[in-house]
């Protein structure tokens, strides 16, 4: 026998689901009032259709009726009236509570390409445009096939060479939009081997994004939070349609193409890319894969080499940063192992696990190794012939060390290690760490690698550049737990005791008959527990993403010392260099910002803080020997950017372009400089109008009512600004952002660190962030609101059930 | 030194003289007869310019106070100390007559001690710290010895006979200090000489022959001087090293 559903439960059910349906079969961002309202209108439409037939209507009204009125339902009735009463309630409290939640921000993927762009003084019609470079292939695949693949490698080759000369800080290596600057970008910069991605687009699409860049898009694809920049300003037609060849060829995939023979000619070719590369050696794979950076016979000069910082690895010289053997041991094959496939953080190394099974790895590393001209892994009584003119090792038993670092006697991490660990620090570290560990070197020497490069101690503070060493950003899990911290410590220990090979890093273990040890084993552990420690007031980048403004009695704080800003909490934003447009910077070494905001009825104050090893004031004596010879030394320099008051909105949200706004949305640029001793400068604030990335910025007359004040200490800037909230009428400053309670506001920031050559267009960056002013909690509104709610739903009920029961029909008094 | 600073790469320099092709032949020892000699005295084209004076700003008390640099010592008659000449490419000759001993190179005043060294392939050796400070012995080489490590005060690293693996130039330096710079030639035939402090050398009981002479200069690089050496003559070279 069928059952039959009730209608009251056919529509719960329906309902129900409606809802289910929204809720997990689309994708994860469906903002809650659009669910809301789509709900609703389910709900009206059953309400339609069961109201729409008279016999329908008493069917679904009558188990509501019965329980309202019925006297066998009271036990039901009256929670169920409760329940019903609360949810309207706390539908109220949801609305009026106070909310940290940034405006919704709804990027279209794939927006829609125009109909035509022009670029390169032409106009290129998008619906028929195609790659001219793999025409031109295509083409002479009919009459030539050597020839044609001749022509597909040599753009392949000459597309690699562009994007490693310019995507691939962001796009990364493997073109999986992990690059090394990508962390400071939001949205994440594009994964190009995601086959949601280029596989699904036309090549003509390709070339409208990255001609036009961010400032291209429409508003659905939000360009003022794109840093991809406008590339038809440096890369001329061939270069761009190149490195479009590049990319479908590294990730080996097709574009989407309309004519079906042309589209099988090209899969044919990209099968048989595909077949050729599956059956690849070490060899061919570094080749392919590793030789644009560390070079072809490994020497570190590949021709992406000259824009990083830290510089990829010259194999050839036996000098090995990261390994675990003892003292001066070439490293162990594990050693190389974990390199290639974790990577190395904070570098532009990335882990390869996903492209290279564990097999070719370990192909790879014998590679890596027959590139050595110093023996180090040569038997000790291998023969002059078995090296060539080089020096390479030419027989294939090269050595495999298996000698590993003691970890032994872990001291466990407390506040007594620490005090101990910072003794031993102070005597041995400090002269290149710095006093708070920030790298600053309180030496003032100018370290070399051993390549005659110049290098920096690294930042104690920020972990998150660590290498091989921080084990929460090596796959590892929460910085802050137990067990990732012993870990961490024990990867400090490591580099304390071997030291970091061909940098100015010694080691402090004696590995040789009639040495002692320069730290003995426990003031290692010591000062690596202290080492850990350095991080403990440490916002990491991501931490707190919305600045919150505290509200501040009294006036606000003149100085960067003051009590006041402790209790205000710091969120850290990434740094990124100005890649986006010349003269760009490509080696930036400060990496993230601070700020904390405060704020009274009349003035907004920030505090921006970041570490900074040099301060950086042309002239100055202190830090004489640091500058680099070829790079002039510039003042550092901090600078603030808002949006001009009517240059924003948040529902729906709209800003200007994150670099110097736009023709229609122009912004305000609260700069700071540290001045110099000679010529004989001091500090100063300007306030720069930018009102597009290709007009120059105009610096106003007078800062007006816009105070600052900065200091550099042990490795660290504070510069605080404070203006007041709104510009009075009439004033230079009339149009400028306007700082209200509630409302989100976009806010980014720059910095300058003059010794590395920072200047200008020349600088780091974040792109917009939000900052807000909390609303006081009004306790009235948020708890009185929902309780009176709920109060109203339930007389409202209670008079229900009272005049149905009144009006039940006669004869009916039990409800049966 | 410091506002003199290359930034092209210190190993491009270096290689330039420290690379004895690994290749080469080793040099075998032979019964020389009739060797001959070849002596001299290397001296300036110029007027040895008054040394710079290097800022000790670190460590002061136990380094003593600013500096004359003693990267290029010249003796009041004009000759240049610490030059390495050394016979280049020479397959066979006289055996090694160098100080059979332990070499010691030691750290004091924040300073190498001696500056420039000759020694001898797989030659065993300490290096000392004499300062009441530590410091980060730090060399650079191309494989022949590379180490970086922290000695303290009254400590001392040792260098077996195993450490060092093959013949060229080894640069010192301490990450500290960076005013401390020194270099140690492991020389790949016994034809390897250091000038003395009036800039005075010989090289003793060479086979007859002609021959290529390298000349090197910490401060200013190497040159070369061809020579031909007769049987059992002395042979005059002088060496002018250019400003």
């Amino acid at each position: 026998m069928r059952v039959r559903i009730p209608a009251f439960w056919q529509a719960v059910l329906v309902l129900v689901a409606a809802w289910l349906i929204l809720s997990f079969a689309f994708p994860p961002f469906m903002p809650r009032s659009l669910m809301i309202s789509y709900t609703i209108i389910v709900l009206a439409g059953l309400l339609l259709y069961f109201s729409s037939d008279e016999q329908r209507w008493r069917e679904f009204k009558s188990p509501v009726i019965a329980t309202l009125r019925d006297d066998n339902r009271t036990l039901l009735r009256w929670p169920l009236l409760v329940v019903v009463s609360l949810l309207p309630g706390y539908a109220v409290y949801d609305a009026v509570k106070p909310s940290l939640e940034k405006p919704l921000e709804l990027r279209q993927v794939h927006p829609s390409p125009p109909a035509s762009i022009k670029v390169y003084d032409k106009s290129f019609d998008l619906a028929t445009l195609e790659n001219p470079v793999r025409m031109r292939v295509l083409e002479q695949l009919e009459q030539d096939e050597e020839a044609a693949w001749e022509s597909y490698r040599e753009a392949v080759r000459k597309g690699s060479l562009v994007y490693y000369s310019n995507c691939f800080y962001c796009h990364g290596d493997q073109l999986d939009g992990k690059g090394h600057f990508a962390s400071a970008l939001d949205p994440l910069p594009t994964d190009f081997g995601d086959v949601g991605t280029i596989a699904q687009l036309q090549e003509s699409f390709l070339f409208w994004r990255i001609t036009t860049g961010g400032p291209g898009l429409p508003k659905g694809g939000m360009p003022w939070n794109s840093a991809m920049p406008v590339w038809h300003e440096m890369l001329n037609e061939e270069e761009v349609w190149n490195v479009i060849t590049f990319l479908f060829d590294y990730v080996s995939q097709v574009p989407r193409m309309w004519d079906p023979g042309i589209s099988k000619s090209v899969s044919r070719m990209k099968d048989s890319v595909v077949s050729a590369r599956a059956s690849m050696g070490g060899e061919e794979i570094y080749q392919l894969r590793c030789a644009v950076c560390h070079g072809e016979s490994g020497a570190g000069d590949g021709p992406a080499a000259e824009f990083l910082y830290p510089r990829p690895r010259d194999f050839t010289l036996g000098l090995w940063k990261y390994k675990t053997s003892p003292g001066d041991l070439a490293p162990r094959d594990a050693d190389l192992f974990d390199t290639i496939k974790l990577g190395l953080e904070g570098s532009s190394m990335p882990g390869w696990s996903k492209l290279f099974t564990d097999k070719q790895i370990d192909e790879l590393v014998q590679v890596v190794k027959a590139f050595d001209t110093t023996a180090i892994w040569a038997p000790e009584d291998a023969d002059d012939e078995a090296f060539d003119d080089e020096g390479h090792y030419l027989k294939d038993d090269a050595l495999v060390i298996n000698d590993e670092e003691p970890i032994e006697g872990q001291v466990p991490y407390s506040a007594e290690s620490v005090a101990l660990g910072k003794e031993i620090f102070e005597e041995n570290c400090r002269k290149c760490h710095g006093e708070r560990g920030r790298g600053d070197l309180t030496s003032g020497e100018f370290l070399e690698d051993d390549w005659g490069y110049r290098i920096w101690p690294r930042d104690l503070t920020q972990p998150w550049t660590w290498r091989a060493t921080e084990t929460s950003t090596r796959g590892g899990g929460n910085p802050r737990d137990d067990a990732e911290r012993e870990a961490t410590i024990r990867n400090i220990y490591r580099r304390v005791s071997i030291g970091i090979r061909g940098t100015p890093m010694p080691s402090h273990r004696a590995t040789d008959e009639g040495e002692e040890d320069a730290i003995p084993l426990d003031g290692r552990w010591h000062v690596a527990n202290y080492a850990y420690s350095l991080r403990e007031n440490t916002t990491w980048p991501g931490e707190r993403n919305v600045i919150q403004g505290v509200e501040w009695q009294g006036e606000l704080p003149d100085g960067v010392d003051d009590a006041a800003w402790r209790e205000v909490p710091q969120s850290t934003f990434r740094l990124f260099p100005n890649i986006i447009k010349q003269d760009r910077l490509f080696t930036p070494l400060n990496d993230a910002i601070s700020v904390r905001t405060l704020y009274n009825e009349k003035e907004i104050a920030f505090l921006l803080e970041f570490n900074d090893r040099t301060e950086s004031l042309p002239g100055g004596a202190v830090m004489s020997q640091l500058p680099d010879q070829d790079e002039q030394m510039f003042s550092d320099a901090v600078a603030l950017q808002f949006p001009k008051e009517s240059a924003y909105s948040t529902a729906p949200v709209e800003k200007p372009l994150f670099r110097h706004g736009d023709a229609k949305h122009h912004t305000t640029i609260w700069y700071w400089n540290a001045g110099s001793v000679e010529p004989a400068a001091e500090s100063r604030a300007i306030l720069f109008d930018a009102t597009g990335p290709n007009s120059k910025l105009s610096p106003r007359a007078s800062t007006g009512d816009l105070f600052t004040r900065g200091a550099w200490q042990e490795g660290r800037w504070r510069v605080l600004f404070k203006r007041p909230r709104g510009a009075a009428e009439g004033s230079d400053n009339a149009g400028d952002i306007v700082f209200r309670k509630g409302q989100f506001i976009p806010v980014s920031f720059a910095n300058w660190d003059g010794n590395n050559g920072e200047v200008r267009s020349k600088h780091t960056q974040t792109p917009w962030f939000w900052l807000l002013l909390p609303h006081e909690t009004d306790y009235n509104l948020v708890y009185g609101a929902p309780a009176a709610t709920t109060l109203g739903f339930l007389l409202a009920g209670i008079l229900l059930v009272w005049y149905l029961r009144r009006k039940r029909p006669a004869g009916d008094e039990s409800g049966a | 030194m410091k506002t003199l600073r290359i930034l092209i790469p210190v190993l491009g320099c270096l290689l330039a003289f420290a690379a004895a092709p690994a290749s080469a032949a080793k040099y075998k020892v032979a019964s020389v007869s009739d060797g001959g000699s070849i002596s001299g005295r290397v001296t300036l084209n110029g007027a040895a310019p008054a040394p710079e004076i290097l800022k000790v700003d670190e460590d002061v008390e136990a380094c003593g106070g600013d500096r004359p640099s003693d990267e290029l010592l010249v003796s009041a008659n004009g000759g240049v100390q610490n030059v390495i000449l050394r016979i280049e490419k020479i397959a066979a000759g006289k055996d090694w007559d160098m100080p059979a001993a332990e070499f010691t190179f030691d750290q004091k005043k924040c300073a190498f001690t001696p500056r420039i060294m000759v020694i001898k392939p797989k030659m065993a050796g300490v290096v000392l710290n004499s300062d009441s400070v530590g410091h980060n012995f730090h060399t650079i080489s191309k494989g022949v010895f590379n180490i970086n490590k922290k000695i303290q005060p009254g400590s001392k690293l040792a260098v077996s006979n195993k450490k060092i693996r093959k013949t060229g130039m080894v640069k010192a330096k301490c990450d500290i200090h960076s005013w401390m710079g020194g270099a140690w030639w492991v020389a790949d035939n016994p034809y390897t000489v250091l000038s003395d402090k009036d800039g005075n050398f010989t090289l003793t009981n060479v086979p007859p022959g002609k021959y290529s002479i390298a000349i090197w200069h910490e401060k200013l690089g190497e040159s070369k001087q061809q020579v031909e050496v007769g049987a059992g003559a002395d042979t005059k070279m002088d060496v002018v090293l250019k400003l």
